[in-house]
């Protein structure tokens, strides 16, 4: 059984610039939580470092102020926020409202 | 998971509207739940109504208008809702006539091409077949009214004095409050310029809720109702703020499930932050939120609404820097503003 599930990672609204490429498909651990996601994003996607504060709080714990967070198209708040288990096929999306210019 | 299947733990919520499940929420989650149609409708009706109950547009001699594009999301957004109303052929359609003002307000000559290549883009996807005119913020230092060229980025060639004049403010807080009102001194000249009197800006919830406690913190309470709700009249110009029911959650989402979000225009910049009044209140608001006492903007705004001015200026009298009522030639804060700017470039500005 593999340890590992796919899932698509989207970032939007000015979040795409921060990292390498506006949608992925990656591999997580299974049983992963939207928290982890958030450590694998830091850990694996983020490109502009110095701008990091822009996407994630400074431990990766929570995303940054003003960065809204939904899994297949559902506003985490309605799910369990940080503590929603992530499965196979899911498109984990990042909507920054935080605009860069 | 099966995207088209997909459960949601929602403790049985559905939408408010209909029976569906609950995908968004407006800006307080516990509020109240919408499914994506729905969630989308109501952001448009937030729009629309906050046009139909004020009237503007009863007048069908006096439908031009100029819509401020600033590249901010809220920005695209209402380009989008202005496409959209005119393309309707029933009677919800809009009915205005639009001019697209871009109001570009970075310095540096890279970056002001970068904006005007986007422009062309966003040109094509977004109302092709009305003008469009591009103007840099500076153009409020114009002392004389100008012809606009539909060709190149106007107003260029004021930059260095419009800098020259915020550096000349010493003051962080005044200096933020001068460029709010050298915005709006600048979409007015443009105003009168092109004889359009109506100017409707991207104004959203968040920012005017601030601008509320702003103005608070520099003693204009007494005059909060024009400069955060939808009206704001000045003599041969008039302010519109259609979005200010609509908070920036709202935007992006609706921007995100619309695919709009791709029109607006991202300029990478630095994180550095002057501490002033802004800033301080942009940090409480958050604050608030982060412990989730989402309405608090609304709260202060639906507040801000009711709150006129009974005493000064009640001949009819203005402020000349900031417009707000006021008996004197300057209000309190725009004297105290310019006791803090040497040099005397901010004097064109004062009668």
């Amino acid at each position: 059984m593999s340890n590992t599930i796919p899932v698509t990672i989207d970032f939007s609204g000015g979040a795409e610039f921060l990292v390498k490429a506006k949608a992925q498909k990656v591999q997580i651990p299974a049983d992963s939580t939207l928290r982890d996601v958030l450590k694998f994003v830091r850990d694996n996607l983020v490109t502009d470092v110095n701008r990091i504060n822009m996407l994630l709080n400074d431990d990766a714990s929570e995303v940054a102020h003003g960065v809204i967070t939904l899994i297949n198209d559902t506003d985490t708040g309605l799910l369990s926020e940080y503590d929603t288990v992530i499965e196979a096929g899911d498109t984990i999306t990042f909507v920054s409202t935080l605009h860069g210019g | 998971m099966n995207f088209n299947e997909f459960v949601t733990d929602l403790d049985g919520k559905r939408c408010v509207k209909c029976e569906k499940d609950a995908k968004f929420t407006g800006v307080d989650p516990k509020k109240a739940w919408y499914c994506q149609e729905c969630f989308i409708q109501m952001v448009r009706n937030k729009f629309r109504s906050a046009l139909s109950k004020k009237k503007i547009y009863k007048d069908a001699d006096a439908r031009e208008t100029l819509i401020v594009f600033d590249g901010t999301p809220s920005g695209a957004f209402l380009l989008h809702q202005i496409d959209d109303a005119l393309k309707q052929i029933t009677y919800k359609r809009l009915m205005v006539k639009p001019t697209v003002l871009v109001l570009v307000s970075v310095t540096d000559p890279e970056k002001i091409q970068h904006v005007m290549d986007r422009v062309q883009d966003i040109k094509t996807a977004l109302l092709e077949n009305v003008d469009w005119i591009i103007a840099h913020v500076a153009c409020c230092m114009y002392t004389e009214v100008k012809d606009f060229d539909n060709t190149k980025c106007n107003g260029t060639e004021k930059i260095p004095e419009y800098i020259e004049m915020l550096s000349a403010c010493t003051v962080p807080t005044y200096r933020e409050e001068l460029k709010r009102i050298m915005r709006e001194k600048c979409l007015q000249k443009i105003s009168e310029a092109l004889h359009i009197s109506k100017c409707m800006v991207p104004d959203d919830a968040d920012i005017l809720g601030r601008l509320a406690i702003d103005q608070l913190c520099l003693g204009r309470g007494g005059s909060l109702s024009p400069i955060v709700t939808v009206l704001d009249k000045r003599n041969n110009f008039m302010l519109i703020r259609p979005l200010c029911d609509v908070s920036k959650k709202e935007v992006v989402i609706y921007n995100y499930l619309c695919g709009i979000d791709k029109h607006c225009i991202q300029i990478a910049g630095t994180n550095s932050e002057v501490k002033s009044v802004q800033s301080l209140t942009d940090s409480f608001i958050r604050t608030l939120e982060d412990e989730k006492f989402y309405s608090t903007i609304n709260t202060v705004l639906s507040t801000a609404s009711k709150i006129h001015n009974t005493t000064s200026g009640k001949d009819g009298s203005h402020c000349s820097l900031c417009f707000i009522e006021s008996a004197d030639d300057l209000c309190a804060t725009c004297l105290a503003i310019r006791k803090t700017c040497t040099g005397d470039l901010i004097n064109r500005f004062i009668q």
